[in-house]
């Protein structure tokens, strides 16, 4: 299992083009992948979940990917955020 | 062959086959099943997900959609396909032993909820996302999928209890020519709406939805409220003869695209047009309007339940700016209220038209407010914009409303947001005590423009809406033309335009009027523009029976209309 913590880093949050972008790439690995905000804990395959987070702008957040290939998912997931989800 | 009467409201002859459309299911009753019936119920859900999917799919190929609402479509998709989801319905069949329909409509009524319930507008409009795919869950369930107006085709014609804007817009999206409902009125905003996107449309045809069946061929006149259900050959024939006529005269009209809003005795006068959705851009550009006078807003909050972003707006408002290759926009901020109710608004008030409505309604929600106005402050920079507040009461509220621009003009220059500086702000003159008090305004505003409807309706007293009393609501008053020649000269005194952007710009009767009361500014409906232009061009204004300010008499004014005729 590896866990990172990251922040919300593009302006308008987790809103629901990012979330939707988060979702399709965790569905697109085996491993398991949790998300974990203010003590709230989500499936991070669910479109459900990550909209309930609401993660907003700076936020923090952190990813629990746990699986065969949990480093992929992670690493997948790391550049979502450091690109910004491809927004401002 | 059946023949009904009713309003015709908009449009020219359309024949095409009836498609009745119910209305909408809102709630479910909660109903439980039997442990036997678990697996029936798992099965109607994957396949509900299924077709769902399907028909998502279908619509964001059909619809030629920019990428952004593709995305909302996948975000649908991701919806039904949700673990999560389908989890919690498992888990409801199984444990709470409740039928399918009862889970979704729970399952969905309390995610939107909980998305409502946020401070944050972004997060807030995931509440419809909810909503929708409930509802569109629901009516696939029961078979009921027709009240999906995308899956309507272009050439029937969609019949109707009533219908709201959003329908309307819906059905122009989705290219329908024509539809009819058994209630509704002229003055309603869907009427309004119908009327200006050139959609044939028929109110208050007693019996409708009892008389018509799907599929049946229907003959509707727009102008006369004719209704024929399979019309016999005679009257497709004598019909066919009408739509020529109008055709030849379509192509009479065509001819003046080019040429200017000049009278015979060298008065030119500026025509602009009336724009109520970015839709109508394409028809604008192709009558070759000098610029658009009035673009209303309130569809950016009547089409759903959501509120617009400020970048949904940005985006809008830019485009239309920049397709108008620097022509002038003017933009009047959303006037909600009165009969144009949005989903979010607060409860009916008693008195709506006395009530919070106009910019009463924007400086009562400055959250609201200065979304709008920071969009439209960005916007600017892609062409000639101007900002105009409707219900303006007096300079107080001019001055709140501006009050509000400079600290939108404020905060984008601390977030380094780039804003047009340049833009004229102005008061819409609609209310009898901005009249009288035009010269106070006039000295701060950058112009008026005057919506002859509300002025009318405040001058006189008289609820249009109110069929009782229609008769007397009349333009041509002499009290109002007086609280209009009042806004002008004081327009003039300041010298700053004057603009008559309400509903008698665009009626043929009332242009010799105006002209002669020296008006020369007008912003009219845009499938009138050519019908407008070919009168002013055939005026002569000093021929015109003498009349102005000084002998504005109900006498006159009648002795005036009548030498006209």
């Amino acid at each position: 299992m590896i866990t990172k913590d990251v922040s919300v880093s593009n302006k308008l949050g987790l809103h629901t083009r990012p979330s939707a972008l988060l979702v399709k790439t965790a569905t697109k690995y085996r491993s398991e992948l949790m998300i974990i905000k203010d003590g709230m804990e989500i499936n991070g395959k669910s479109i459900m979940g990550v909209m309930m987070l609401a993660a907003e702008f700076n936020s923090l957040i952190t990813l629990q990917a746990d699986g065969v290939d949990e480093e992929y998912l992670m690493n997948d997931l790391l550049e979502l955020f450091e690109t910004k989800f491809g927004e401002e | 062959m059946i023949k009904l009467c009713g309003v015709g409201i908009s449009g020219g002859v359309c024949t095409g086959k009836a498609k009745v459309i119910y209305p909408k299911q809102k709630s479910v009753i909660k109903k439980s099943i039997s442990p036997e019936a678990i697996n029936g119920e798992w099965d109607r859900f994957v396949s509900t997900v299924d077709n769902l999917i399907a028909d998502t799919n279908k619509i964001v190929d059909d619809l030629n959609i920019d990428e952004n609402d593709k995305a909302i479509f996948s975000a649908h998709i991701m919806i039904v396909q949700d673990p999560e989801l389908h989890n919690k319905i498992k888990k409801c069949l199984n444990d709470e032993l409740i039928s399918l329909e009862s889970a979704i409509y729970e399952h969905f009524s309390y995610m939107a909820k909980y998305f409502r319930d946020f401070d944050d507008e972004m997060f807030q409009q995931r509440a419809t996302d909810y909503e929708d795919v409930g509802q569109r869950m629901l009516s696939h369930l029961s078979g009921d999928v027709n009240l999906d107006v995308k899956s309507i085709e272009p050439d029937a014609i969609p019949i109707l209890s009533s219908i709201t804007p959003s329908q309307v817009i819906a059905f122009f999206n989705a290219g329908v020519k024509c539809f009819c409902t058994q209630h509704g009125s002229i003055t309603s905003h869907s009427a309004i709406l119908a009327k200006s996107m050139g959609i044939c449309y028929i109110a208050k045809l007693q019996d409708l939805l009892k008389t018509v069946k799907d599929g049946d061929l229907l003959l509707v006149d727009g102008k006369t409220g004719g209704f024929y259900i399979e019309p016999d050959s005679q009257t497709l024939t004598d019909y066919r003869r009408i739509v020529e006529a109008d055709s030849i005269r379509q192509s009479e009209l065509a001819n003046l695209i080019n040429k200017e809003a000049r009278t015979l005795d060298d008065v030119v006068i500026s025509l602009s047009v009336n724009m109520e959705l970015p839709e109508e851009l394409d028809y604008i550009k192709e009558i070759n309007a000098d610029s658009i006078g009035l673009f209303r807003t309130e569809f950016l909050y009547l089409e759903s339940d959501k509120l617009p972003s400020e970048e949904d707006q940005y985006k809008i408002y830019s485009k239309v700016l920049r397709e108008l290759q620097g022509n002038q926009v003017t933009i009047r901020t959303m006037d909600l209220g009165g009969d144009k109710f949005a989903g979010f608004q607060q409860e009916a008030e008693e008195n709506p038209y006395l009530g919070c409505r106009g910019v009463r309604f924007s400086l009562q929600n400055p959250g609201l407010f200065k979304t709008q106005i920071k969009a439209l402050l960005r916007a600017g920079v892609h062409g000639t914009l101007r900002v105009m507040f409707p219900m303006i009461n007096d300079l107080s509220d001019y001055k709140r409303a501006m009050k509000i621009v400079n600290d939108c003009k404020l905060e984008l220059s601390n977030g380094n947001i780039p804003y047009a500086e340049s833009i004229e702000f102005g008061a819409m003159i609609e209310v009898p005590s901005a009249a009288l008090t035009a010269d106070e305004l006039g000295s701060q505003c950058d112009f008026f423009s005057i919506g002859t409807n509300d002025l009318t309706q405040y001058t006189v007293a008289v609820d249009r809406n109110n069929e009782d009393i229609a008769h007397l609501f009349v333009s041509h008053h002499p009290a109002v033309l007086k609280l209009m020649l009042l806004t002008l000269e004081n327009g003039q005194s300041n010298d700053i335009s004057v603009s008559i952007c309400g509903e008698m710009a665009s009626e043929l009767k009332y242009i010799p009027l105006l002209l002669k009361l020296g008006f020369r500014e007008l912003s009219v409906n845009p499938r009138m523009l050519s019908e407008v232009k070919e009168l002013i061009r055939s005026l002569n204004l000093s021929e015109l029976y003498n009349i102005s300010s000084s002998n504005l008499t109900q006498n006159s004014i009648e002795t005036f209309l009548k030498s006209m005729e």
